[in-house]
């Protein structure tokens, strides 16, 4: 029995340290030391998405519907995925926009339209209010069976106001938001010390639910098999380890509505957008995030099997984690695991009031008194402190409501389900939200037409539904439908059953409001304003999209004195002449000699604005002051077409310049090849040209010459005349493939009869030098091949082979194999072989290999080119290697069709 | 001679998550999930249990290892 | 030692044609066929002149013709380089490196002996 005024000292304790860190927190963030700039802090922050309805309702949900539990976290999962597209970009726009909100983005997009924003808030109040309730009565439900164990436990109604630590606690949860949600008057600054506290729950809250279900797991019982095989016995739990036939549209319909909320949830969207500190800890987040909700997801159904093991149906399931640590005697551990709810439902609470309470502040309640030109507001000096204390007693308000609402409506129904009405309610945001940032066309209309369809089928389905379950409402408008028209019954719309109520409420009110928002955007028009903001959003992560010039759409003046004053009325003074000076010190102006504000001042001053009031507000405000509109819809519509036609315009440029670029790279290249090959070609022929020419003078300078020299010079000059003559027919031989007017003529040849023809015609080669030629050549069957080409190849190879070996002792072996359907011809002889480094450029052309000391004769450099293109040419490969005896070994492969 | 190419991954973070989140669409949702959906124990563990934790932890791991990898402008190769 | 000409490339026929003509007048002739070896031929016989064509394996002409002239002691051996490239710009480079004289391929023999006779005078 864990002692009352313990579990309360422990509580406050718990809820004082919560107060220290975010203090902490604030701290570091005024000495420009933030504790929550990382992304495990970012992550951490986001899984305020685990609410005490996490914490213990997992288990309730495992206990009765198995897997059930889960679409919850992996909606979350997939949906992060998608965050370059979807929570990359919203964080991208909220940051440059200093967007306060989720009324307050949706606002923006549309135009800045406060009724958008207005209606907003009210969707999320209604649809979100309940579901603090849910926290606080999650915590006073387990902190009632702590003490009562093993009691059932009392009704909360039962518990008298002033010893209700439920409201001590709802006390707090408010001191906290008002303290630390409100130190700045611009909401679109970061809330650290929240942040930090936020943080801090999510890793107790972790720890607790780990620590009790590894307790469960492998105290109470022997690991996973363990409980899973116990369980097994039960037909009634073993029913739990599969999907029961009729559940799989609950369960898409679960994944849907998880992946919707968590990008719509008002505290989702604090938490992920609003508080964001860079947008690199998004990248994280992708895959630190979902690894966090595996981690608290892992022990849940084990939980949940043990705990049906234990009690049957002795202990509500939502109770589970508390009660089997008690039944236990594991007093301590009980202790932990209320802890763990506590800071859940805590860090759900703050949240959300500081969310709602900057939604009903920005979007609702300012609007409206800035409407009010009874009020003189618009023209009162400071109104900061006003703007702050709205904001506090929205916080205080919503806490307490939420708290009223537990004591009045108690355990009835309305509370149990109220956690997936909440979800369904938010989902509502998902069109407008996820449309506006993909969609240009949509329209303000459009949302609205599609915010109002959506939200009043929720009401119709789902929360009325539910208030007359709970007696608030005549029973029969559940059961038989509005004024017992059975076609409108609220769980079976139009005759649609067999559905969960959410499922069922999920399918009509997203296809009512989807079909309401792309239906009126697609029937009615943009405004400005509206395509203004509509390309700032969708374009919103283009390089060089419209962000960098939005100035350009507001046309007119100001006194630079009169936006100051207005920006000093709302942000304060050292706010207000920050932003002044920052602005003009980036731009090199000084601010006492501008008098007249150009429109990127204006734009300066309404987004610094939109910070504090929000977009809607700020438009309103910065147009009272300001002389001249935005620009007209045509010009808006000129100058996005014509940024956006610059834009097409200069990528094509682009394009065109790096292609004709390229094309300039490739035709400079073939210049300067083609210059190479005429230096090398007149290099070739100049050299047996000058051996000719100087021999010739000489014989003609010296008739008298002896007959042996006269002999050895003659021949000389024909072996030089003739070595020009080759080279003349090889260079056009060359020129003739490379342009392709090369005729060739394929006709059916057999491989070992055109080799031996190559065979005879260089014997005379081999036989001037007595170099042995040896032949291995395999009876093929005919290939389809230009024999002349081949024949000049293996000609030139044989030749090549000749040249390289040394008379007399040279050897020299031919051989022909089968491959493939062709035919494959290698010449290894046992002359000095190649370097490594000319293996592949041998075959380029004029390269020479041959060492001239050797006094080796020398080719025209050409030949081996010519094999090459030849071969490649007839779908073949050349290439050369050393053979294990050191000589050159060149093979070429041919295919038994030029072309396969 | 032959005309340099620069040759780009075409697709960059953006494409991969995406396709991961395909990836994690197939895995959790019927009709797949209809056949992990068994009354059997592998390992003394239901096949279902195996199959959600297992295939989430894949994604997972293929989430970090797309988001962690180089960036997009290292991801090039001359 | 003033009367002797290296003939320096790596075409055997080339070298040949030259020789004989050298010799005919009266020249003491040594070859080489490759650039280190006319370096080394250089040192050894201190020749005159030097007939040294560009494009030869291993080092060519215009490393030999700047090695030569980088070394004091060779500052009065003559070089013409022989060239079987007619671009302006080779026989600049080779007048810039320290060549004396450019003979194009295919040079006119009488030619060739006759820049040979004004550099060394008759042997």
């Amino acid at each position: 029995m864990i002692s009352g005024p313990l579990v309360v000292a422990v509580s406050i304790a718990y809820l004082l340290v919560l107060f220290a860190i975010a203090w902490i927190g604030d701290r570091r963030a005024a000495q420009g030391r933030s504790l929550i700039d990382n992304s495990t802090t970012y992550v951490l922050s986001m899984a305020v998405f685990c609410t005490s309805w996490t914490f213990y309702g997992s288990v309730g949900r495992a206990a009765q519907g198995g897997l059930a539990f889960l679409p919850i976290y992996l909606g979350p999962t997939l949906v992060v995925a998608l965050s370059g597209v979807i929570i990359g970009k919203m964080v991208h726009i909220g940051r440059s926009h200093r967007i306060t909100s989720i009324a307050d983005f949706i606002s923006a997009r549309y135009g800045k339209s406060t009724v958008l924003g207005g209606i907003v808030t009210i969707i999320a109040v209604t649809g979100i209010m309940p579901y603090i309730s849910l926290q606080l009565k999650a915590v006073s439900t387990t902190l009632t069976a702590l003490l009562d164990w093993p009691n059932a436990s009392s009704p909360i109604a039962d518990i008298p106001i002033l010893g209700d630590t439920v409201l001590l606690v709802a006390l707090f949860l408010a001191a906290f938001a008002i303290l630390f949600g409100t130190r700045h008057i611009d909401a679109s600054e970061h809330h650290q010390g929240m942040v930090l506290a936020i943080a801090f729950e999510s890793v107790v809250k972790l720890v607790a639910f780990l620590a009790v279900g590894g307790f469960v797991t492998y105290h109470l019982h022997d690991g996973f098999a363990d409980i899973f095989l116990k369980a097994a016995e039960n037909p009634d739990l073993r029913r739990l380890f599969t999907i029961q036939g009729s559940a799989y549209g609950d369960w898409v319909a679960l994944v849907v509505l998880s992946m919707l909320a968590f990008t719509c949830l008002p505290r989702q969207f604090q938490v992920t957008v609003v508080e964001n500190t860079d947008r690199r800890h998004v990248d994280r987040m992708v895959w630190l995030f979902p690894l966090y909700l595996l981690a608290i997801n892992i022990f849940v159904l084990p939980v949940a099997l043990a705990g049906r093991m234990a009690f049957g149906d002795q202990v509500s399931p939502d109770l589970y984690v508390l009660a089997l640590p008690l039944s236990q005697g594991a007093e301590a551990l009980a202790l932990l695991v209320f802890l763990g709810g506590l800071s859940a439902a805590a860090s759900m609470v703050i949240v959300e009031t500081i969310a709602l309470s900057t939604m009903v502040c920005n979007d609702l309640v300012m609007p409206l008194l800035l409407r009010l030109r009874w009020l003189g507001l618009a023209q009162s000096p400071d109104l900061s402190g006003l703007l702050l204390g709205i904001r506090r007693v929205t916080m205080a308000m919503v806490v307490l409501l939420g708290y009223a609402y537990v004591r009045l409506i108690g355990d009835s129904y309305a509370l149990v389900t109220i956690g997936l009405t909440s979800f369904a309610a938010a989902a509502q945001f998902a069109p407008a939200l996820i449309g506006g940032i993909l969609w240009k066309g949509a329209t303000e209309k459009g949302a609205l037409a599609g915010l109002l369809a959506g939200f009043t089928i929720w009401l119709y389905t789902l929360l009325l539904p539910n208030f007359a379950r709970s007696g608030w409402l005549p029973v029969e408008f559940a059961e038989q439908g509005l004024a017992g028209i059975d076609f409108l019954k609220p769980y079976a719309l139009f005759g649609l059953s067999g559905l969960e109520p959410v499922t069922h409420s999920l399918v009509w009110s997203m296809l009512a409001n989807l079909g309401a928002y792309v239906l009126v955007s697609l029937l009615t028009g943009h405004t400005a304003m509206e395509r203004i903001q509509a390309s700032l959003f969708v374009d919103a992560l283009r390089p060089t999209g419209p962000a960098h010039g939005r100035s350009r759409f507001w046309r007119g003046t100001a006194s630079v004195s009169e936006l100051r004053a207005l920006c000093v009325r709302f942000v304060g003074l050292d706010s207000a002449d920050r932003a002044f000076t920052h602005w003009a010190a980036r731009r090199g102006i000084d601010l006492d000699r501008l008098t007249e504000a150009d429109s990127e001042l204006v734009d300066m001053a309404e987004t610094l604005l939109a910070g504090a009031i929000g977009t809607a507000s700020a438009r309103v405000m910065v147009a009272s002051v300001s002389k001249g509109e935005v620009v007209g819809l045509d010009e808006v519509m000129e100058i996005l077409d014509e940024a956006s036609q610059v834009i097409a315009y200069s990528q094509r440029l682009e394009a065109a310049t790096a292609e004709l670029k390229a094309a300039n790279e490739r035709l400079k290249e073939l210049d300067r090849m083609k210059d190479d090959f005429i230096s090398t070609v007149t290099h070739e022929l100049r050299t047996p040209l000058t051996s000719i020419r100087s021999f010739s003078e000489i014989l003609f300078d010296n008739p008298a010459m002896d007959e042996t020299q006269r002999q050895e010079f003659l021949a000389i000059v024909i072996k030089e005349s003739e070595r020009l003559t080759r080279l003349i027919n090889q260079v056009l031989d060359m020129a003739k493939l490379e342009s392709g007017r090369m005729t060739w003529v394929i006709a059916p040849v057999s491989p070992r009869a055109l080799v031996e023809d190559c065979v005879a015609a260089t014997q005379a080669l081999f036989e001037d030098k007595n170099v042995v030629l040896e032949t291995d050549l395999a009876d093929l069957p005919d290939i389809a091949t230009d024999a002349d080409k081949v024949m000049q190849v293996v000609i030139n190879l044989l030749s090549n082979a000749v040249k390289f070996v040394e008379a007399d002792s040279g050897r020299v072996f031919l051989r022909l194999t089968r491959e493939g359907d062709g035919i494959r011809l290698s010449v290894d002889d046992n002359g000095p072989g190649l370097p490594p480094q000319a293996l592949e450029t041998v075959f380029d052309r004029f390269l020479q290999v041959g060492d001239t000391m050797t006094n080796k004769p020398k080719g025209t450099g050409l030949g081996l080119a010519i094999s090459k293109t030849i071969v490649e040419h007839l779908g073949g490969r050349i290439w050369a290697e050393n053979g294990a005896q050191g000589g050159a070994v060149f093979t070429f492969t041919l295919p038994g069709q030029p072309n396969s | 001679m032959s005309r340099r190419l620069r040759l780009t991954r075409p697709s960059g973070k953006p494409e991969r998550l995406t396709a991961a989140f395909l990836l994690g669409l197939v895995l959790f949702l019927p009709p797949l999930l209809n056949v992990a959906s068994r009354d059997v124990l592998f390992g003394g563990i239901p096949v279902l249990v195996l199959w959600l934790f297992g295939g989430w932890l894949v994604l997972i791991v293929i989430l970090a290892l797309v988001v962690e990898g180089k960036p997009d402008d290292d991801a090039r190769a001359p | 030692m003033a009367r002797s000409v290296l003939v320096v490339d790596d075409e055997p026929n080339i070298v040949l044609s030259l020789q004989y003509l050298l010799k005919q007048v009266g020249y003491d002739v040594h070859v080489a066929r490759d650039g280190e070896a006319a370096l080394a031929a250089i040192a050894e016989h201190r020749p005159g002149l030097v007939l040294l064509d560009v494009m030869m394996p291993k080092r060519d002409g215009y490393d030999v013709c700047q090695t030569v002239r980088a070394n004091p002691d060779w500052a009065d051996t003559r070089i013409i380089m022989l060239t079987a490239k007619g671009r302006d710009s080779e026989r600049e480079k080779g007048l810039a490196l320290g060549a004396d004289e450019y003979v194009t391929k295919p040079f006119s023999t009488r030619d060739v002996v006759e820049k040979v006779r004004a550099f060394l005078g008759n042997p």
